[in-house]
């Protein structure tokens, strides 16, 4: 079965590049415009890894990590932060994201990272 | 029967710059009425000390004696310059641990018009008498001082001790009989006084002018932190008149996180340092904070003695306001520039790597990503057009070529431009009521076209999933109008001023992430205007949005 990753971004035409990218590395991608409907989106799916914009109306990304936090969901799923804005990066070590990506990023980068990170099932029992 | 008043007449050297102080701090809430309306307050008072030391001299040749005053002496003086300058003061001495001098008129108000200083000084004069004969010395003013009501009381607290316990109830009256000196001296050092007072009042009178002509916030502190003086640049500052600041303390309007650096700095100034432009947050009469680069200096008087911190409050709020709205404006700059780039530049390597490995793609799929491409690349084309417009506005190189255009037919195309892009991927509505005949208007088409696009970007941006958009078109008059109404999320009423203020953006739309540059509404209304037209908007916070546009008809 494929593994399931959830990305979260607002804008449709990096919605679209992140579907693609993860459907050709065999993944299968969920997506949510925001912070509010990926918790949605999170009751029904368990996904492997978190794909995360900051910048996004309603719910943006670190008050999204605090919400998972306040849920018990993280620590646990791996997030990787997508974002444009450079500066972005100690604030993201910081909110406990493990990897770190700069828009526009290089695909093979994005690829790394996923495969990188994409390998534990958090919701698998343990051993 | 006459008390025993040997107690009183242990002699202590007071340091007079420690009197000063202790004089000027315990002044409190009379600030008001004696500095307040007279910058000059501290010399007053500073004469009044000299004239007690003078007069205090005189009795003691007089009478003939080296030492300090009995408190029966002291009440002599004090009795005696009643009658002599037919004062209304009188020594009243209920508390033994107190020599309380009540002044209830000033006596040479036909003689100097302020009355309020000039009773301060007489005050200072007893005081001064009491504090060097008697101990330390703190004048107390009980009675606010207001012009025309000058009445107050100094109360020279002494050491308690047994003797002065035992003497309570006590009242002192001086043996008239005793000579008393000549106050044509005192009545020549009230001259002096008046002539000082009336230059201090030139000098301020001149100062005040230069400073409220420099634009600078000035403001005195005395010892105790409160103000004594401040000039009426603070209305401009703070929106309070300078009057109303006296006797306020700096804590009242320094932000809570700036009051320990704004201790600091008045601290500083009493050991002599100078601060030069500091940043603190001050608050507004609205409550809105304001912020000022302070400096600060000691005031010292001839003497070298600080009786004061000068401050210097230089209003940077604008410049801050510009610098955070250019900060603003890169971050969303940079943000809005990258997020199409992204996806052009990882769709077109997908694209490679899919296309070299497996050769060959589904061509309904790959015109899809291609269209994707083409569309970001478009949305990087408009807004590189926008941030140029926007530089040659703000150079003053924006120029209009118009011709003759339906503006209805403009209208129809951007909302059918607007509803392709939406059949797809939202569930927006538009609306659209054209007037029945044509609208011709002057106008470049292309720059209306943008405008018209960009009001109606905003309506679906800022409106909830199902939100209706209705864009009517109107003949007024001479005016060809267009009116843009959405069910958004509207402007709080404080954005509306600033709306069409480069770069700026509603606080409701920066906190909740909508994308946007903040100067589409600024760029709107310049190529509006440019035309010979106008932009306007009405809002409700939380119900949405109108907007109206008006273009000269070309009738």
């Amino acid at each position: 079965m494929r593994k399931t990753v959830l990305v979260i971004e607002d804008d449709p035409g990096i919605q679209e590049t992140l579907e693609m990218a993860l459907d050709m590395e065999g993944y299968e991608p969920i997506i949510a415009r925001d912070g509010i409907e990926a918790l949605s989106q999170l009751d029904h799916t368990k996904p492997v890894l978190i794909l995360l914009d900051l910048m996004m109306p309603r719910m943006n990304g670190y008050e999204f990590i605090e919400a998972l936090r306040q849920r018990d969901m993280f620590p646990g799923i791996p997030i990787i932060i997508v974002t444009a804005d450079g500066r972005a990066r100690y604030k993201a070590e910081q909110a406990g994201a493990e990897g770190y990506i700069i828009k526009p990023f290089e695909l093979s980068t994005l690829l790394d990272e996923i495969k990188r990170l994409a390998q534990d099932d958090f919701y698998s029992p343990a051993g | 029967m006459a008390a025993d008043t040997s107690h009183f007449t242990t002699p202590i050297t007071l340091d007079r710059d420690t009197f000063m102080r202790q004089l000027i701090s315990s002044l409190g809430h009379l600030n008001e009425g004696i500095l307040g309306s007279d910058v000059a307050g501290a010399y007053i008072m500073n004469v009044g000390l000299s004239m007690s030391a003078a007069i205090e001299a005189e009795y003691k040749q007089f009478w003939g004696i080296d030492r300090p005053f009995t408190l029966d002496e002291y009440a002599h003086v004090i009795v005696d310059l009643k009658q002599k300058i037919h004062g209304n003061f009188s020594l009243v001495s209920k508390d033994p641990a107190k020599v309380v001098v009540q002044t209830t008129s000033c006596p040479f108000d036909d003689f100097v018009r302020q009355s309020p200083s000039l009773c301060f000084m007489t005050s200072s004069v007893f005081g001064g008498i009491a504090a060097r004969n008697f101990g330390y010395g703190k004048v107390a003013m009980h009675k606010r001082i207001a012009l025309g009501d000058p009445g107050c009381y100094v109360s020279i607290h002494l050491k308690q001790t047994p003797e002065a316990e035992a003497s309570i109830g006590k009242e002192y009256f001086p043996e008239t009989e005793r000579a008393s000196p000549d106050i044509a001296e005192q009545l020549r050092l009230m001259e002096n006084v008046r002539q000082l007072r009336q230059q201090l009042g030139e000098i301020n009178a001149r100062w005040e002018e230069v400073v409220y002509n420099a634009g600078e916030a000035i403001s005195i502190a005395g010892i105790n932190s409160k103000i004594i003086y401040a000039n009426a640049r603070w209305r401009d500052l703070l929106g309070i008149e300078g009057g109303e600041l006296i006797g306020a303390d700096y804590k009242q309007i320094v932000h809570l996180d700036d009051q320990a650096l704004a201790r600091q700095i008045y601290d500083r100034a009493f050991l002599g340092q100078r601060t030069v432009g500091q940043e603190l947050r001050l608050q507004h009469r609205d409550g809105t904070w304001r912020q000022a680069l302070i400096s600060a200096s000691p005031l010292r008087e001839e003497d070298g003695c600080i009786i004061g911190v000068l401050n210097l409050a230089h209003d940077v709020t604008a410049e801050r306001e510009n610098q955070r709205l250019k900060d603003d404006f890169l971050t969303t700059a940079s943000h809005e520039l990258r997020t199409p780039v992204t996806t052009i530049k990882a769709m077109t390597s997908l694209l490679l790597r899919v296309l070299s490995k497996e050769g060959a793609l589904d061509p309904a799929q790959l015109i899809r990503r291609l269209e994707t491409i083409q569309r970001e690349a478009d949305r990087l084309a408009l807004l590189s057009n926008d941030l140029l417009n926007v530089s040659r506005i703000q150079a003053g190189k924006m120029t209009i070529t118009p011709e003759p255009h339906d503006l209805n037919e403009l209208v129809e195309s951007c909302v059918q431009s607007q509803r392709e892009r939406l059949s797809n991927t939202s569930a927006h509505s538009i609306l659209l009521r054209r007037a029945p005949d044509p609208l011709p208007v002057a106008i470049e088409y292309l720059r209306i076209e943008q405008v018209v696009t960009n009001l109606l970007d905003n309506a679906i941006k800022y409106s909830p999933e199902g939100g209706e958009i209705t864009v009517t078109t109107a003949l007024d008059g001479a005016w060809a109008q267009i009116t843009i109404s959405d069910q958004g999320i509207g402007i709080p009423a404080a954005d509306i001023s600033n709306l069409f203020t480069p770069f700026y953006r509603a606080s409701n739309a920066s906190s909740g992430h909508f994308s946007g540059l903040g100067f589409g509404l600024y760029l709107s209304r310049t190529l509006l205007e440019a035309h010979g037209g106008s932009l306007v908007v009405q809002s409700i916070e939380g119900q949405g949005s109108l907007f109206t546009l008006l273009l000269p008809t070309n009738a």
